[in-house]
C-alpha cells in the first residue's frame, strides 16, 4: 500500500503492530514482519527517514521504548517472581505474557492482571519452580489490588442487628484472599527485603544480581491461606486459618451467613468445642478491621 | 443436632461482629487518643505491613531498571510507569516485623 | 497569559508532583505556586494515592495532566477512563486539564506511549472530534500538548505547528506548549524550533511545559532527567514574549533530584515571567532573541552499518548536553 493511500487507521494499525512486536535477542526491531515482508519496507511504507536515521531506525526507537517500558513496569510489580525465576527467564516470561496479553487498560497499573492465570497455564516459563512461581505471582498481584481497590463503609451496629442466617454479607473490595500451595508469603517477604537491600547498595549492577534465579530455602508444599488487605492506607498481609479462609471465601461468593459458616468448617479438624469461640474472635477481628460490609444491591439480584 | 451447632456458630458470628464493630467505633470516637495508639490494636490484627508504602520512594515510580544495559532510555512524557500508573508503593520491603497471627 | 483556556488564572511556576518529594512536601510544606498531577496516577478507587492527593489539595493548587487520552487514536476512548477522569476532575477542581496531541491505542490495546500523528487533514478531523467530545464531557477547558517525536510520516500534509493550529482552532481548545518537546522534535526532524514557537496561536496557550532531555548520537530523547538547557530557555523566553506570563511547569521524571533542586530549576522561569524584556540565556545581548535557536549538529552518524555497529555506541547513553 502506498503511503499516501494509507488511512489514519491503517497507519495506526501498522505502527502499533510494529511497535508491540517483540524485539530480537539484541534488542533490535525484527528484520521481517510476520507476513514475510521486510520490516525496512514496512517502515518505509509510512515512516519518512531523515538525514541520520532510516525509516526502520526511527520506527525501531518506538519498538524499543515500548518493550523497555512494559517490561520495566511488570518487573516493578513482580520483584519476587523475578527473583524466583531469575532475571533472564523473567524477561522471557514477560515478553511471552505481554505478547499474549498486551495492555488493555489506560493504566499500566493493570498490566499484570492476567499474569497469574497465564503463568499457571504456561509452566514452561518457570521451570521446576512453576507452582511456587504461581504462588509468588499471586501474592504480588494481590498487593497491587489491595493497594488501591475500593473501600466501602463497613457494617454498622444497626445493620448487624438485622442479620440472620439467611443474610448475605460482602467483603471490602481491597481484601484479597489467597489459597497457596506453599508458604510463599514468607518467601516473598525475604525476596522483597533482599531486593530492597541489593538495589540500594552502591555499585551493585542489578542485571548481574538478578540474572540467575535466587537461591531459595527448600520449600515443601504446605497449603497456606493468606489475606492481603489495606488498613489506614497501608497494605498488610497475614496468614489465615483454613476455616477462616473458607468462611471468608464463602461470604465473598455471596453465600448466606449460615451456609458460609457451614462451608468454612467443612472437613475441618477443629474440635467442635473450640469452634464457637473461634468464630466469635474471627468475626470480631474482621469487624474491627472493617472487612465486612453490606453487599451492593446489584449483587443481590439473581438472574 | 446439626442445626443447633449452626445456631451456636451463627450466634458467635453475630456477637463477634457486634464486638468488633463496637471496638472499631470506640477507637474512631476516642478524641484524646493518638491515632497511633488507637490503631495499634488493629495493626496487630492486620498482619505484616509493607513498610515501603509509608516511605517516600527512593526512586521515582519509573521502573528501577530503566536504561540499564538497554542502550536507550524510556521517554519522559509517557515513558515511565511513574507518569502513568505509579502506585506509590515505594518498594515492597517489609518493616521486618514478625507476622502477627490473627488467630492462634 | 490568563485566558479562557486556563480559566483566566495565572498560576505562576509549578512542578510535577512526584513521589520522591512527598516526604519533603508534607514535612516542610514548601511554598509552591502549584503542582501538576498525572491524572492516571490518581484514577484509582481509594488508598494511599487518594490520601496523598487530598493532603496536597488542602494546601496547594493542583492542575491535572493526562498521559493516556490519546486524542488522535482512531478507536474511541474507554468510557471507564472518561468516567474516572471526570470523577477526579470533580475531586481536584482543576481549572483546566491537559493531555497530548498524539495517539497510542488501537482497539482497546494500549502502547502506553505518546505516538506521533501523521499531519493529515483526516487526522485533524478525527482529533478535533475527540477533543471536542472530551471537553464537552468534562465541562472544563482542555489543552492539548505537543509531543516529542522520533518519527515523521510520509503521509503528512502539513507541518506540526500547522497541524496543532488546525486542531486547536477547530476544536476551540487550549494549548499546553511544551517548549522542550518543540526543541526535541526540531532536532529529530531538522526544523527551526523558533519557527514553531512563532507560529503557535499565542492566545490559546493555557500552559507551558519546560523539561530536560538526553541527546544521543543521532537523535534526542525526551527523558525529563536533566535541567532545562539554554536553547530551550530561549524558546521559553520567546513563548513568554508572545503569550505573556503563562502558567509554567517543570517536568522532572527520572533521576529526580531533591525537591529544592527541582523547584529552583523551575523558578528560573521567573527570570522571563517577571521581566518586561526577557533576557537571552548565555551572554545577555549577544544573540538576537528572534534569530532562531542554535541547532547542534547531531551529524549523519558515523556511517556504521546495523550489522557492525555496537549497540552501546549506536545508542550512546552519554547526554551530550549535560556536564556531569
Amino acid at each position: 500500500m502506498s503511503a499516501s493511500a494509507m488511512s489514519l487507521e491503517a497507519i495506526q494499525r501498522e505502527m502499533a503492530a510494529a511497535v508491540m512486536r517483540p524485539l530480537t535477542a539484541d534488542e533490535e526491531m525484527q528484520a521481517m514482519a510476520p507476513d514475510g515482508r521486510a520490516m525496512s519496507d514496512v517502515a518505509a511504507s509510512f515512516v519518512a527517514p531523515n538525514s541520520r536515521l532510516s525509516a526502520f531506525e526511527r520506527l525501531e526507537i518506538y519498538n524499543r521504548q515500548y518493550w523497555f517500558r512494559v517490561l520495566g513496569a511488570l518487573a516493578e510489580d513482580f520483584p519476587a517472581l523475578r527473583a524466583v525465576v531469575g532475571g533472564r527467564d523473567f524477561e522471557a516470561l514477560s515478553v511471552a505474557y505481554l505478547t499474549a496479553h498486551p495492555s488493555r487498560s489506560f493504566s499500566l497499573r493493570n498490566l499484570g492482571s492476567k499474569l497469574v492465570e497465564w503463568l499457571a497455564a504456561h509452566p514452561q516459563f518457570a521451570g521446576r519452580r512453576h507452582r511456587l512461581a504461581v504462588d509468588v505471582a499471586r501474592i504480588e498481584w494481590a498487593f497491587v489490588e489491595a493497594f488501591d481497590l475500593a473501600e466501602r463503609e463497613p457494617l454498622t451496629l444497626e445493620q448487624i442487628a438485622t442479620l440472620d442466617g439467611g443474610s448475605r454479607l460482602a467483603l471490602q473490595p481491597h481484601v484479597q484472599l489467597l489459597a497457596l500451595e506453599y508458604a510463599a508469603d514468607d518467601l516473598v517477604l525475604k525476596l522483597h527485603r533482599r531486593e530492597k537491600k541489593q538495589t540500594s547498595e552502591a555499585g551493585v549492577k542489578e542485571d548481574e544480581v538478578h540474572a540467575a534465579p535466587a537461591k531459595l530455602p527448600r520449600l515443601r508444599r504446605r497449603p497456606t491461606w493468606v489475606a492481603a488487605h489495606r488498613l489506614d492506607n497501608s497494605v498488610y498481609y497475614r496468614r489465615l486459618a483454613r476455616e477462616e479462609f473458607f468462611t471468608l471465601d464463602a461470604i465473598r461468593r455471596g453465600l448466606p451467613l449460615a451456609e458460609a459458616l457451614t462451608g468454612g468448617f467443612s472437613d475441618s479438624r477443629m474440635p467442635e468445642s473450640r469452634r464457637a469461640s473461634f468464630v466469635r474472635e474471627m468475626f470480631a477481628n474482621w469487624a474491627e478491621l472493617g472487612w465486612v460490609c453490606a453487599p451492593e444491591l446489584e449483587s443481590l439480584i439473581r438472574p | 443436632m446439626k442445626n443447633r451447632v449452626n445456631a451456636i456458630l451463627l450466634t458467635a458470628a453475630l456477637s463477634g461482629l457486634i464486638g468488633g464493630t463496637t471496638v472499631a467505633a470506640a477507637q474512631t470516637a476516642a478524641p484524646s487518643t493518638p491515632n497511633s495508639v488507637k490503631s495499634s490494636a488493629k495493626v496487630l490484627k492486620a498482619g505484616l505491613k509493607y513498610a515501603g508504602q509509608d516511605q517516600p520512594a527512593k526512586h521515582s515510580c519509573k521502573g528501577k531498571n530503566d536504561c540499564k544495559g538497554q542502550g536507550g532510555c524510556k521517554t519522559g512524557d509517557n515513558g515511565c510507569k511513574g507518569k502513568n500508573s505509579c502506585k506509590g508503593k515505594g518498594g515492597c520491603a517489609t518493616d521486618g516485623s514478625k507476622p502477627q497471627l490473627f488467630i492462634a | 497569559m490568563a485566558n479562557r483556556f486556563n480559566a483566566n488564572q495565572n498560576h505562576g511556576v509549578g512542578i510535577g508532583l512526584r513521589i520522591p518529594h512527598y516526604r519533603h512536601i508534607f514535612s516542610r510544606k514548601p511554598v509552591v505556586d502549584w503542582f501538576e498531577i498525572i491524572s492516571e496516577n490518581f484514577m484509582c478507587d481509594a488508598g494511599r494515592p487518594m490520601e496523598v492527593l487530598d493532603q496536597i489539595l488542602e494546601r496547594y493548587r493542583v492542575v491535572q495532566h493526562g498521559v493516556s487520552m490519546y486524542f488522535g487514536s482512531v478507536t474511541a476512548p474507554d468510557p471507564e477512563h472518561l468516567r474516572r477522569l471526570k470523577q477526579l476532575v470533580r475531586r481536584t477542581n482543576t481549572p483546566w486539564l491537559s493531555d497530548h496531541l498524539c495517539w497510542g491505542s488501537v482497539d482497546g490495546t494500549y502502547t502506553h506511549d505518546l505516538l506521533p500523528l501523521p499531519y493529515t487533514w483526516e487526522a485533524v478531523e478525527r482529533t478535533v472530534e475527540r477533543v471536542r467530545a472530551v471537553q464537552d464531557y468534562l465541562e472544563i477547558p482542555v489543552a492539548v500538548e505537543n509531543v516529542s517525536s522520533y518519527a515523521a510520516f510520509t503521509a503528512s500534509e502539513m507541518t506540526e505547528w500547522e497541524f496543532l493550529t488546525e486542531v486547536v482552532e477547530r476544536a476551540d481548545c487550549g494549548i499546553l506548549l511544551d517548549v522542550n518537546n518543540i526543541y526535541v522534535s526540531a532536532m529529530n526532524h531538522e526544523f527551526d524550533p523558533m519557527k514553531y514557537v512563532n507560529a503557535v496561536p499565542a492566545h490559546r496557550v493555557a500552559q507551558i511545559h519546560i523539561a530536560g532531555h538526553t541527546k544521543y548520537e543521532r537523535y534526542i530523547l525526551d527523558t525529563h532527567d536533566h535541567p532545562v538547557i539554554d536553547p530551550v530557555w530561549q524558546l521559553y523566553a520567546r513563548a513568554i514574549e508572545r503569550c505573556g506570563p503563562t502558567p509554567t511547569l517543570l517536568e522532572w521524571d527520572d533521576r529526580i533530584p531533591s525537591f529544592d533542586e527541582v523547584h529552583a530549576e523551575a523558578l528560573k522561569a521567573n527570570r522571563y515571567l517577571n521581566s518586561g524584556v526577557p533576557p537571552v540565556p548565555g551572554v545577555p545581548g549577544e544573540r538576537p532573541l528572534l534569530a532562531g535557536v542554535e541547532v547542534p549538529n547531531l551529524g549523519p552518524g558515523k556511517g556504521r552499518t546495523r550489522a557492525t555497529e555496537p549497540k552501546d555506541l549506536r545508542f550512546s547513553a552519554e547526554p551530550a548536553e549535560v556536564v556531569r
